[in-house]
């Protein structure tokens, strides 16, 4: 009758084991290190994207943050690594319009919108808050394709073959997009026109 | 107020910010309206790019990339999923949902009015169980044989195939050669002039229906003249 005894693994088994979980740390090491190096470069793109949404610094960077967060918690599954700034502004910009929904259904409860009178010249237009809260309102009010466009276009470092590459659209596309955004804008400002003096 | 004939290249021009075409631009030096609406339209756009670039290009808090840093540095390290297993799970998973799907589906309930079109009107709409109740009437006429044939006015190759079809899908399910299974359904075909007696066979059938049928009886007529034909016979005609 064979005997059946519990042997203590090799040393040779314990060797294999050990490798095995070092070459994991290693993996997960690099794979943080790699994160990283992206995490300054696209650090501040999702800090914008949020803030163009949001227009709190605050509420911005809550937002970059969870983003970055659930990037690097996903970083693993991106095949292509290369597409990584896309799928950041991706998510920041989804992340970004709920809560800046949520906070709208909060706002709206509290502040009733007030149209103050436009100001005197063009040039003040720029720099009245109140022309820049009825712009606020106006990109709000833009759909959520136009709007991403508008807001990258926006940022001094991204050209706008840089924003179809980054969205994964022709530039064509990028460009009527643009259009259609800014024209949409300048009909809902028509006011400030029609009251504008010229000097 | 723009001139309508030159509005849509006036607006392209201050939305793109692009130059006039020289015909726009004649017009423009010519019509003071269209002069001063273009100024107005140039400062407004200006002023919404001017707006959404200062919004976008603010500066960031220096200690943002710091505090994210912080963050992951508290998570785990994400694990990596070797390829194989994430391919796995996922066929794991389409596995269970159809099984699941299957198992919840209501199992359909073969019924005999399927097949009637050729069914006596007193079988018509009715399921297996409910044709105890179908009444013979009391004196079938019994004169001669029964002979099925298989080229019977109306009842075609299609119209057989449909009693196959509902009877394969009967319960209990039948375990007979296919000519004899053909044979049968001639016979239930043949049956729609002869309604009593498919009604006295069903209710024959089910009285005792835990007790294996050895021999089918009908009181008011004899089966023995019944002569059912090979039917190769009648397809090779």
């Amino acid at each position: 009758m064979r005997e059946l005894a519990l042997t203590q693994p090799t040393s040779a088994a314990r060797a294999g084991w050990s490798g095995d979980a070092e070459a994991k740390a290693a993996a997960a090491a690099a794979l943080r290190v790699e994160f990283e190096e992206r995490l300054s470069e696209c650090g501040p793109l999702a800090f914008r994207v949020a803030r163009g949404v949001l227009r709190n610094a605050a509420d911005a960077e809550d937002v970059a943050q969870e983003a970055l967060l659930r990037a690097y918690r996903r970083f693993e599954r991106l095949r292509d690594r290369t597409r990584f700034r896309a799928w950041l502004v991706r998510i920041t910009f989804r992340l970004a319009l709920d809560r800046a929904r949520s906070a709208g259904r909060r706002e709206s409860r509290e502040t009733e919108w007030a149209r103050q009178r436009p100001s005197d010249t063009t040039e003040d237009l720029a720099a009245s808050s109140e022309f820049q809260a009825h712009l606020n309102r106006a990109v709000d009010e833009l759909s959520p394709k136009l709007r991403l466009v508008l807001l990258l276009a926006a940022m001094e470092e991204h050209p706008l073959d840089d924003v179809a590459q980054m969205l994964g659209l022709p530039i064509g596309t990028v460009k009527s997009r643009l259009f259609a955004a800014k024209r949409q804008l300048a009909e809902k400002l028509q006011c400030y026109v029609k009251n504008t003096k010229t000097r | 107020m723009l001139c309508e004939k030159y509005k849509d290249a006036l607006i392209e021009a201050v939305v793109t910010g692009g130059e006039l075409a020289p015909r726009v631009r004649v017009h423009v030096e010519e019509c003071a309206n269209c002069a001063a609406e273009l100024r107005q339209q140039r400062s407004l756009v200006a002023a919404i790019d001017t707006n959404v670039s200062r919004q976008m290009n603010a500066p960031v808090p220096a200690a943002m990339l710091r505090r994210v840093e912080a963050h992951l540095a508290q998570q785990p390290q994400p694990k990596r999923t070797p390829r194989f297993a994430q391919l796995f799970a996922g066929a794991l998973a389409t596995l269970v949902v159809a099984a699941t799907v299957l198992i919840m589906l209501p199992r359909r309930q073969p019924r005999i009015d399927e097949a009637k079109q050729v069914g006596p009107d007193s079988v018509k709409s009715q399921r297996v169980d409910d044709l105890r109740i179908a009444k013979a009437p009391p004196q079938p006429s019994t004169s001669g044989p029964v002979k099925i044939q298989a080229g019977a006015p109306g009842h075609t190759r299609s119209h057989i195939a449909r009693v196959l079809d509902a009877q394969k899908r009967a319960e209990p399910e039948l375990l007979m050669p296919d000519d004899e299974r053909v044979a049968l359904a001639q016979f239930i075909a043949a049956s729609e002039r002869r309604p009593e007696l498919v009604a006295g066979l069903v209710r024959l059938l089910r009285r005792s229906p835990e007790e294996p049928v050895r021999s089918i009886e009908i009181p008011d007529m004899s089966t023995a003249g019944i002569v059912i034909e090979p039917i190769w016979e009648e397809t090779r005609r």
